[in-house]
């Protein structure tokens, strides 16, 4: 997988900061008495080549905080920035382009457009930025081949398992070489065995370079990042490092219960 | 870079290709939206098409008719007859080679049985000339010789060849003077080419013509051909010089004008409905789309969130609407074509006129088509803009909103453009239409924006209309009721904009009934409150075709009646229809009555003199004018009216004013004396009989009806019920003429339900799925979907009678209480009924297809229908 020159959306970035950092942010819905504070002042690092794993329990704003990471909200207080470039307060043009250029996206329930084969909704970022798709016809090739998808290229959505389903759409999250691929409950619409496949992959593209940050509620696939952090009630309530499912089932316990995790453990 | 090869799988060029492969993954919807554009197209290629051919066909007709003549001169308007003393006069001017007078009738052929033949085809339109003077028409006897004789005539070849006749053939024609037996010499054909329809033209001596008519001293008309090197116009200028103040002189091309004018208010009509189309067309693009983004707010959101900027997403819908009316607008100039045929073909039985074949211009086509693509983006628009704002997210949170029922700021909207265009509309359809083009386009843009305050108030009157009517649908059938009305209800805006097309069309449809029902209705009231007539003899087909210059009844018939023992009164009526009344310029009816029996046959009341003393004013060549044009023209009883006619000119003083509805009040009144010194009209239009006593009048209508039937077959005599039918019908006619026009939009407001519902199946497979897994037979699922297709078709139907009730009462006060002060109103019940079976009609059939889809479902499949 090759890293292409960074994007104009990234012009005079910082190269010493984090990939990601977000500083208290706030996000909440509603107004007056049955208004709900999603978010309680969040902070987060994410260091490039990273996996991060962010599990709570539900109502806990996880969902939240990955739409705001992957600008698909904007937070009502806070700030959020990638490779020093803030994006909190952008306006939704330039909201836009990040989209575009910098991060990918991999949705729970898939998302592909069902009239249109897996290359064709590989490529769909690139039309959708208005490039031609000669340019990326070996990069589809070779995503497809990444996700071990090769052979069903011109097979529609209908055609392909739930399982199938995501791995063209991390192929999709992949094509324009995003700094940051967000992905929202990659696994939970996915029996075991698929999801360990998908885990798998995500693992293997991390290995190379890519930064992925993930919500998941199954520890399974939280164990395989580097790191996990937890939410409750809008706030951090502290992370372990991955690898071990079981340590990873513990600290969601206690987390549920309404304890705080040191960091380092 | 375009010999880039395509990745591998992947057909799709570039992002418009994306909303290409849905137009394609849904092409029911697709062809239902494009059949809004059809339509639309179509109505305004076909208008356009039909109104190019009739001006077109007048002026050919002109054209050919007159053939070498440069000048005509006759009455003003063509009104009445020039004295024989004009003649010299003309020919003494200098530049003219020659002039000639005619004398015109118009006969119906009469058949084996001696009855007159009814029709076109067997009217014939004769002109009496000086066949030994000069051929102002350019004709060349193709077979036979010229008539000499008094009772011989030459037939114009295309109508002798359909009808069989040739030269030495007799030819039996109903007169004026009754029945006439003539010999054919021959046939002749014009230079020009003449095509009128189905209507037969000739030629026959003057004298003959006199005889046949009953008209002395006059002519209907002088044909002038000028001399080398003179042009029309100034020829026209000198000959105008010489001619009396009520002579008129102009070239052909002027008479077209003419007639192109008196045909001004049919092209409005015609605009005005080829209008509603597209807008119903545009309606239906502005639903469908509406409801496809709503539909795809997940692949939207998905997009927005791989980066799409809003104008791309606004573009591509766009896009898609385009494509759909280029398609569209290819289906309906087909279309186009065969409505223009339909309209003609029933212009030509219902009105009579001559139009000859379609005139098909590039110029009309590019403007359907520019209409269509701009009634297309026009309903595009909204949806695109909102396709734009949907914020990415949705693509996590799916398709399904809550819809948020409409407020305070939609309902003042609606009724800030509702209430204005309904005023200047009312304005511009009810008094004059002769501002020309920019007052058209005013008239018609304010009726098309009280339409959009129609659709925006919508929601408000259709949904407490759908749950007035979801009572008796849960109380007869709870399940499926309940299913229907929650599903129309959770969704106020969609299910109302489904129904504004309904709402729309049938208000005009409504509206246009009322009218018609108003006017008839008040001429009928009238006619019953005044006609103290017993019988009215008249030509046989009076007033579909109007007469026309030659189908008069002439004094013998008259004096035939008046003779038998069992008449009492018998008197004639000599109307003439003005294009331009005096002072007013208004259209109008100018009547002439005899005033020692006027009174005995006729019950007004006058205002401004009592009777006798209106009669005598009458007698001493004052006028009578109606109340309308009294108002209009701020003319009151004393003040003096300039009358110009060809055998005269004055100022007749006005004696009392009448308030009657007949041409909606624009009459003038005069007397026959005053009628034949100005404007030389010496026949008479109808004759008002009545029996000497009431025990007699079976007996004179029998005597008269044996009178007629043997030497008079092209008259009839018809009884008071009888003329008062005639009339409606004629109304009647025009304005079925027009519901049928509507009728076009109404199927596409069809298509729109239809559309509406397919996606209502589709919101709903859950439920279905859970109904049928609950035991529900695939009836009760059709059952739910008719039930919420009629909920919308009914309420729709409901509202939009609702609205042209309104409107309709609105515009028949405002008008009675300004313009039209005899204006009743009436009520078409029977048609209003009509219109809300009408909704069940249209509720049933737009169920069909979803109903199917629905019951079909898979009930497994449905359940776990993400």
């Amino acid at each position: 997988m090759r890293r292409r020159p960074r994007h104009h959306a990234l012009n005079g970035d910082d190269p010493t900061a984090p990939l990601l950092k977000a500083t208290g942010l706030e996000r909440s819905f509603g107004a007056g008495p049955t208004a709900v504070r999603a978010l309680r002042g969040v902070d987060l690092e994410v260091s490039e080549g990273e996996l991060v794993a962010i599990m709570g329990p539900s109502g806990s704003g996880k969902s939240t905080l990955l739409h705001i990471l992957g600008a698909l909200d904007r937070p009502d207080g806070g700030t959020v920035a990638i490779s020093g470039r803030r994006y909190d307060d952008l306006g939704d043009k330039e909201l836009t382009e990040l989209r575009g250029d910098v991060f990918g996206f991999v949705f729970q329930f898939f998302n592909l457009l069902p009239t249109l084969t897996a290359a064709e909704n590989v490529l769909l970022p690139a039309l959708v930025n208005g490039e031609r798709p000669g340019r990326y016809a070996a990069r589809i090739d070779e995503l497809l081949e990444l996700v071990g998808l090769g052979d069903r290229a011109a097979h529609l959505p209908t055609e392909l398992s739930g399982g199938e389903q995501q791995r063209v759409a991390i192929a999709r999250a992949l094509l324009r070489d995003p700094r940051l691929v967000l992905a929202d409950e990659p696994t939970g619409n996915l029996d075991s065995a698929s999801g360990a496949v998908v885990m798998s992959l995500l693992r293997k593209v991390v290995d190379v370079g890519q930064t992925v940050v993930m919500v998941t509620h199954d520890p399974r696939a939280a164990a395989q990042a580097d790191r996990v952090v937890f939410l409750r009630d809008g706030g951090i309530a502290g992370e372990v490092p991955g690898g071990d499912s079981d340590r990873v089932i513990d600290a969601f316990r206690e987390v549920e219960h309404g304890k705080r995790i040191p960091v380092a453990s | 870079m375009s010999g880039a090869p395509m990745p591998r799988g992947a057909r799709l060029r570039s992002f418009p290709g994306v909303g290409l492969r849905s137009l394609r993954a849904r092409p029911l919807r697709s062809a239902l939206t494009t059949g809004g554009i059809v339509l639309g197209v179509g109505m305004a290629f076909g208008v356009l098409i039909l109104v190019t051919t009739i001006h077109s066909s007048f002026e050919g007709l002109f054209d050919a008719i007159y053939g070498r003549t440069s000048v005509i001169v006759s009455g003003s308007n063509s009104i009445g007859s020039v004295p024989e003393s004009e003649l010299p006069k003309i020919r003494r001017v200098e530049g003219v080679k020659a002039a000639e007078g005619d004398v015109f009738g118009v006969f119906r052929t009469v058949n084996e049985e001696g009855a007159a033949e009814g029709g076109r085809s067997s009217m014939l339109f004769v002109a009496g000339v000086n066949m030994k003077g000069y051929d102002t028409a350019g004709s060349e006897v193709v077979e036979g010789r010229e008539p000499r004789g008094p009772r011989e005539i030459e037939l114009e070849e295309s109508w002798a060849r359909q009808q069989g006749y040739g030269p030495g053939d007799r030819l039996r024609l109903a007169t004026p003077t009754g029945r006439a037996d003539v010999t054919v010499t021959g046939v002749y054909k014009l230079e020009t080419n003449l095509d009128l329809g189905g209507y037969g033209t000739a030629a026959m001596p003057i004298a003959g013509q006199r005889q046949l008519t009953n008209k002395y001293g006059t002519f209907d008309e002088i044909n002038v051909v000028a001399a080398d090197g003179v042009s029309a116009e100034e020829l026209k200028r000198r000959i105008a010089a010489v001619t009396g103040p009520g002579v008129e002189a102009e070239t052909p091309a002027g008479k077209g004008d003419q007639a192109n004018e008196s045909l001004a208010g049919l092209d409005i009509v015609l605009y005005f409905f080829s209008g509603i189309a597209l807008f119903v067309g545009a309606f239906l693009i502005l639903n469908s789309f509406n409801m496809t983004v709503l539909q795809r707010m997940r692949e939207i959101g998905t997009m927005r969130a791989l980066g799409a900027s809003r104008r791309r997403l606004a573009g591509g819908v766009v896009f898609e609407a385009l494509i759909l009316a280029v398609v569209g607008a290819a289906l309906g100039l087909a279309l186009g074509l065969g409505l223009a045929e339909l309209l003609a073909s029933a212009m030509r039985s219902f009105f009579g006129l001559p139009i000859s074949a379609l005139k098909v211009t590039t110029g009309a086509a590019v403007i359907a088509i520019a209409v269509g693509l701009l009634a297309t983006l026009v309903g595009a628009l909204y949806p695109a803009l909102r396709a734009g704002r949907i914020p990415p997210i949705q693509a996590l949170t799916g398709g399904r909103t809550i819809e948020r029922p409409p407020g305070l700021k939609r309902a003042l909207a609606g009724v800030a453009l509702f209430l204005p265009g309904l005023a200047i509309g009312g304005l511009f359809w009810f008094s004059n239409q002769s501002g020309g083009a920019w007052s058209a386009v005013v008239g018609v843009g304010s009726t098309v924006v009280m339409f959009v305050g129609m659709v925006l108030l919508a929601p408000f009157v259709v949904m407490p209309l759908i749950r007035l009517l979801s009572i008796p649908a849960r109380a007869l059938m709870p399940a499926e009721g309940r299913l229907a009305s929650d599903s129309v209800r959770a969704n106020p805006l969609r299910s109302s904009a489904t129904a504004s097309a309904l709402v729309v069309t049938l208000s005009v449809v409504v509206v246009n009934g009322i009218m018609s029902q108003s006017f008839v209705g008040s001429i009928s009231d009238e006619l019953d409150k005044r006609f103290t007539r017993d019988l009215t003899v008249q030509p046989v087909g009076y007033n579909e075709y109007g007469g026309g210059p030659g189908t008069n009844i002439a004094r013998p018939l008259r004096e035939k009646v008046a003779a038998l023992p069992e008449a009492g009164t018998v008197t004639p009526i000599r109307s003439v229809y003005m294009l331009h009344l005096p002072v007013s310029e208004e259209p109008g009816l100018l009547e002439a009555v005899d005033p020692a029996a006027w009174p005995k046959v006729d019950k007004s009341e006058y205002e401004g003199a009592s009777t006798a003393a209106a009669m005598a004013g009458l007698a001493r060549g004052g006028a009578v004018v109606g109340k309308g044009y009294a108002e209009d023209t701020g003319i009151e009883v004393g003040d003096t009216i300039p009358l110009k006619g060809a055998s005269g000119a004055r100022r007749v003083p006005v004696v009392a004013t009448v308030d009657t509805f007949e041409a909606s009040g624009n009459q003038i009144v005069i007397s026959l004396g005053t009628m034949k010194r100005i404007y030389g009209i010496t026949t008479d239009s109808v004759l008002a009989v009545t029996a000497a006593s009431p025990q007699v009048r079976r007996l004179l209508a029998t005597k008269i009806h044996r009178l007629l039937a043997a030497d008079y077959p092209g008259y009839e005599a018809v009884s008071n019920t009888k003329f008062k039918q005639h009339y409606e019908d004629a109304i009647n006619q025009q304005f079925a003429f027009f519901n049928a026009i509507i009728g076009i939009a109404v199927i596409v407001g069809l298509l729109g339900i239809v559309n509406t519902l397919s996606m209502s199946v589709i919101e709903r497979t859950r439920e279905i799925g859970v109904l049928r897994a609950l035991g529900g037979s695939r009836w009760r699922v059709r059952r739910a979907m008719l039930d919420e297709s009629l909920l919308i078709s009914l309420g729709g139907c409901l509202a939009g009678i609702l609205a042209g009730l309104i409107v309709g009462l609105v515009w028949i006060y405002s008008v009675r209480a300004s313009t039209l002060v005899g204006l009743n109103l009436h009520i078409p019940t029977g048609m209003l009924i009509t219109t809300a079976v009408l909704g069940v009609v249209i509720g049933t059939l737009a169920a069909i297809i979803p109903a199917r889809r629905a019951a079909h479902l898979d009930p497994l499949r449905a359940l776990t229908y993400e």
